[in-house]
């Protein structure tokens, strides 16, 4: 059991920087998440964890120990790989013993070790199979107990459920859930679906080109996104993300004017609104009126957008709501549901209280 | 293509194909059908088809001439560029397969360099060293020769091979507990024998079919059969010569011809490895 | 990989190339630098013959105190380049009157006077290797890759069952020894052989295939294209299976004729085989020698690499073959460096 700390790491190859003086302390116990667009360096810091990749500058610490000169092999990780790094010419088992065999435990402890990870994930029956006879789904759980088959200082996990399709992605998510409730060791979780994002971590950090834009738990970076990128990132429908500029107390953009709760002016701004605060309302007095430019039904909800320019604007409405694509439409939402953006840096304008 | 054929297009894609293997086979059998001949029936005006047998000139050449010495020699100068070969070369070609910086670029940069220059410019070099070394016309000087020469070829090769081995099997060896080294052998030499097998192939080539080496640094007792042959190529005007020249052609290309049997599927392949990847 | 276990793992292959290929080639510098011979001494020696004694002078090899001949080494500068280069041989090439034709007495026009310089100056070793390497060069590339496509196409129509016999049948020029596949053409070749022999029962004459400079060199080229064409087929072939299935089935559904679909659809599909395959090609034209030697072609239709093997066998001079043995090597870093910049640009973009 160990805490994790990235002290000023940066990540270089070339003139390319991959990731970006980032400093993250990530508590004993804690899951965290590393979630961002592929090439955002998510999977690289993890690997600097590891011990796979080296940082260019900065230090990594597992409890209080720098690790940057241990080898990855002593740094007494585990790691699930993105397609799993199964050993293709050993059996289930021997995949599950391997860390075991090659750490020099007592072989006499394997057999009881390998038999109790194998049956946390449900593989018992498995066990003598080649991973090349397994399902997707089972190959990602020999994974998962060959991590958890010694007690490791912590996981890592990169993408581990990418490669599984929608449905299985659903119910290994809970597994690895519960998982971690059960062995409570520190895992750092890396992802490009918000929604595992969301639902696994104790925090999240976002992050976009090698640099953390917001770490928070989940309900944090979700209620108070702290930037642009936070804020279009997470969600789904993405929040809507209006230009513009506040004219005395009014937002104003092409077609759109909204009334704010202070006065005051500011150029460039954007205005973001969420989905699911947007609501149809009366065509006379919406705040964004426009001619339906499409209809969505999603079985639990109805998404109903106009276009502004080249951006669409979409409100969550009821599952029973129904409306003509080209009739006219106005969405409005209660004004404390307002994100204000600074256009330029990206970052959250306070509203005055 | 679920396309018809017009009739003409597919007569004349017969006959492409048909002129093309007796231009390919053709070498082959005439000379396996002359070599069982006396001179005079192998270089008949006009030509015969049909001649009598006659087993006359393996038996000059293997048992009178002792052609089997250069067949041990062979064997043994192969065998021993695989095994050195492949050996260094898997290491080589592993390391760079997953080595990202730029000195792995380098190091296949001046690989190809190598590669490509022709083998004499490196005789004059060899004739001065290993004169005063003395480690002239020895089995070890020749095999190690091949060897470094056939490096560069080698070390692409297998790269390409271990490159299509997901790093993830490595690295998960690495966070489970083991060396490089300890990754290398436990988790990557189980899985590399389809590329090895491939790389040996085209390794075994280079050496069996090495003409200019072995005639150079040995001398005629420890000589390969490939170079040996080097004593028939001017006896057009002694018949019987000419005739265990031909016999020793046909004996070795006997070997390559099993070797394309049974292998047939990986030489391809390693063709297509060597075009996609070079 | 940390650059450490870089170094560890590829040590003994580094080793092996530094030792048998790196250093040789420092070698084979400093030799085409120098000159060397064995130093000699005249000593007067005392014979008797039946008529008395007498007293001769005669070169003896001097010995130092192991008793070994003392070996001298001299500066060349770049001597043994310019021999191997000819310099003379090419000034007599333009320093020659060829106001007439020297058989006929002719007068002769200029394109008659240039060609017999040129004639002159490939009749010099050094030139007469590039310009026949470069002369096999320009007339295989071309047919190679039109043999070994229309091959690969042919073998990508036909039923299943054949393709494996005639894979087999095309790997066999390629995998076969040089020297041994040279002798198998050389054999059909001969004067009383079954080629020749055929070709004069059809009307053609007695052709001396080995005795003439045209002739060897046309068989150095057959031999060239009855070894390469396997190995074009074979790379264009494998090719053909990645070419995307629904790009072909589009080109149809779009109209395009057989020829359309292979001209505009596979052709440019294969275009990245095309120049690997002449890029190969061109890199192993440099490295001809068994057919010329088993042709005995080395006077009309020769090789660097042949050149250097001549120099250092047929002259026995070392020095000399070390000359043409770097320009050679500095042919090969002309036609590469290109190539390496390129890659290395795509490296750094890539990283």
């Amino acid at each position: 059991m160990a805490s994790i700390r990235f002290s000023n790491i940066t990540k270089r190859w070339g003139s390319f920087v991959g990731v970006d003086n980032l400093s993250l302390d990530i508590a004993d116990r804690e899951f965290i998440v590393l979630l961002g667009p592929s090439g955002c360096g998510k999977t690289t810091s993890m690997r600097m964890v590891a011990g796979l990749d080296d940082p260019t500058f900065g230090d990594v610490y597992i409890g209080d120990q720098r690790v940057n000169d241990l080898e990855p092999k002593d740094r007494d990780i585990a790691m699930v790989f993105q397609s799993y790094g199964l050993y293709a010419h050993l059996s289930v088992y021997e995949n599950i013993r391997f860390p075991l065999k090659v750490r020099g435990i007592p072989s006499t402890e394997h057999d009881a070790k390998v038999r109790a990870a194998a049956e946390m994930v449900e593989l018992t029956e498995f066990l003598e199979r080649k991973p090349k006879a397994l399902s997707g789904g089972q190959r990602q759980r020999v994974a998962l107990a060959r991590a958890i088959v010694r007690q490791p200082n912590c996981f890592l996990m990169d993408e581990p459920l990418s490669n599984l399709d929608a449905k299985l992605r659903i119910t290994m998510r809970a597994e690895i859930k519960h998982l971690h409730h059960r062995l409570n060791v520190t895992t750092i979780y890396v992802t490009h679906d918000q929604v595992e994002a969301m639902t696994l971590a104790d925090r999240v950090a976002v992050m976009e080109k090698g640099r953390i834009r917001q770490l928070g738990t989940p309900t944090d970076i979700y209620n108070n996104p702290a930037n642009l990128f936070v804020a279009g990132f997470i969600g789904s429908p993405p929040m809507n993300l209006i230009d513009g500029d506040i004219v005395e107390g009014q937002f104003r953009a092409e077609g759109v004017s909204v009334p704010l709760p202070f006065q005051g002016s500011r150029q460039g701004v954007v205005l973001g609104i969420r989905a699911e605060d947007l609501r149809l309302t009366d065509p006379a007095h919406g705040h964004f009126r426009q001619a339906v430019y499409s209809v969505e039904l999603l079985g639990d909800a109805t998404l109903v957008s106009q276009r502004f320019g080249s951006r669409l604007i979409t409100a969550r409405a009821d599952k029973g709501f129904r409306i003509e694509m080209g009739a006219t439409s106005a969405f409005e939402a209660m004004p404390s549901a307002y994100y204000l953006f600074d256009r330029a840096s990206g970052d959250r304008i306070a509203l005055p209280a | 293509m679920a396309r018809k054929s017009s009739r003409s297009l597919s007569g004349l894609l017969a006959v492409g194909l048909g002129v093309w293997v007796i231009l390919a086979a053709f070498p082959f059998l005439w000379m396996a059908i002359i070599s069982v001949r006396v001179p005079v029936d192998a270089f008949s005006v006009p030509p015969q088809l049909l001649a009598p047998f006659t087993l006359e000139n393996y038996y000059e050449l293997w048992v009178v001439d002792q052609f089997y010495v250069k067949f041990f020699n062979s064997a043994i100068v192969t065998l021993g560029v695989l095994c050195v070969s492949l050996s260094i070369g898997c290491l080589a070609g592993y390391a760079l397969s997953r080595y990202e910086g730029n000195l792995g670029f380098w190091l296949l940069m001046v690989a190809l360099v190598f590669r490509a220059l022709p083998h004499s410019t490196l005789l004059p070099g060899y004739q001065l060293a290993f004169a005063e070394l003395g480690i002239w016309n020895r089995y070890e000087t020749l095999i190690i020769v091949l060897v470094a020469i056939n490096q560069p070829f080698t070390i692409w090769m297998l790269r390409s091979f271990f490159a299509n081995i997901p790093k993830d099997l490595d690295e998960a060896a690495l966070v489970d507990g083991c060396t490089r080294t300890g990754a290398f052998f436990r988790v990557i030499v189980p899985v590399m024998w389809p590329g090895i097998v491939t790389t040996g192939l085209f390794s075994f080539l280079l050496a069996y079919n090495d003409f200019l080496i072995s005639s150079q640094l040995m001398n005629a007792d420890k000589q390969t059969m490939t170079a040996a042959l080097s004593a028939y190529i001017n006896a057009d005007d002694d018949a019987y010569k000419l005739m265990q020249g031909i016999a020793g052609a046909v004996s070795v290309t006997i070997p390559l011809i099993f070797l394309v049997l049974f292998f047939q599927r990986q030489l391809v392949s390693g063709l297509v490895q060597g075009a996609v990847k070079g | 990989m940390r650059l450490k276990t870089l170094i560890g793992f590829v040590l003994p292959s580094v080793v092996a190339m530094i030792l048998l290929i790196a250093l040789p080639l420092v070698g084979v510098i400093g030799l085409s630098l120098w000159n060397s011979y064995t130093k000699t001494e005249m000593v007067r020696v005392e014979q008797s013959t039946p008529t008395g004694k007498i007293i001769r002078t005669q070169p003896r090899p001097v010995l130092d105190e192991t008793g070994k001949p003392v070996k001298v080494w001299e500066f060349y500068g770049l001597k043994n380049f310019l021999s191997v280069l000819d310099v003379d041989g090419m000034e007599r090439a333009f320093a020659a009157d060829r106001s007439t034709n020297p058989v006929t007495g002719a007068p002769q026009s200029w394109p008659e006077r240039m060609g017999g310089v040129w004639g002159d100056i490939a009749n010099l070793s050094f030139w007469g290797a590039l310009s026949f390497t470069l002369i096999y060069t320009a007339i295989t590339t071309p047919l190679v890759l039109i043999f070994g496509f229309l091959i690969a196409l042919g073998v990508h129509a036909v039923v299943k069952p054949l393709k494996g016999p005639l894979i087999f049948a095309s790997l066999l020029p390629f995998v076969i020894t040089p020297v041994v596949g040279a002798l198998s053409i050389k054999w059909l070749f001969l004067d009383n052989a079954v080629i020749t022999v055929m070709l004069q029962s059809l009307g053609f004459g007695k052709i001396y295939f080995l005795q003439n400079a045209f002739t060897t060199g046309f068989l150095v080229i057959l031999y060239g294209l009855w070894h390469v064409v396997p190995f074009a087929f074979i790379v264009l072939y494998a090719g053909l299976q990645t070419v995307p299935q629904d790009a072909v089935e589009a080109a149809v559904v779009d109209g395009a004729s057989r020829w359309q679909s292979v001209r505009y659809v596979i052709m440019p599909h294969l275009a990245p085989l095309f120049s690997f395959v002449t890029l190969i090609h061109i890199m192993d034209a440099y490295r001809v020698f068994e057919p010329i030697l088993v042709f005995s072609a080395g006077q009309g239709a020769s090789s660097l690499q042949y050149l250097t093997y001549y120099l250092l066998n047929g002259e026995q001079n070392f020095h000399k073959a070390s000359a043409a043995a770097l320009l050679t090597v500095v042919g090969i870093l002309l036609l590469l460096i290109p190539l390496i910049l390129r890659t290395w640009r795509t490296h750094r973009e890539g990283a």
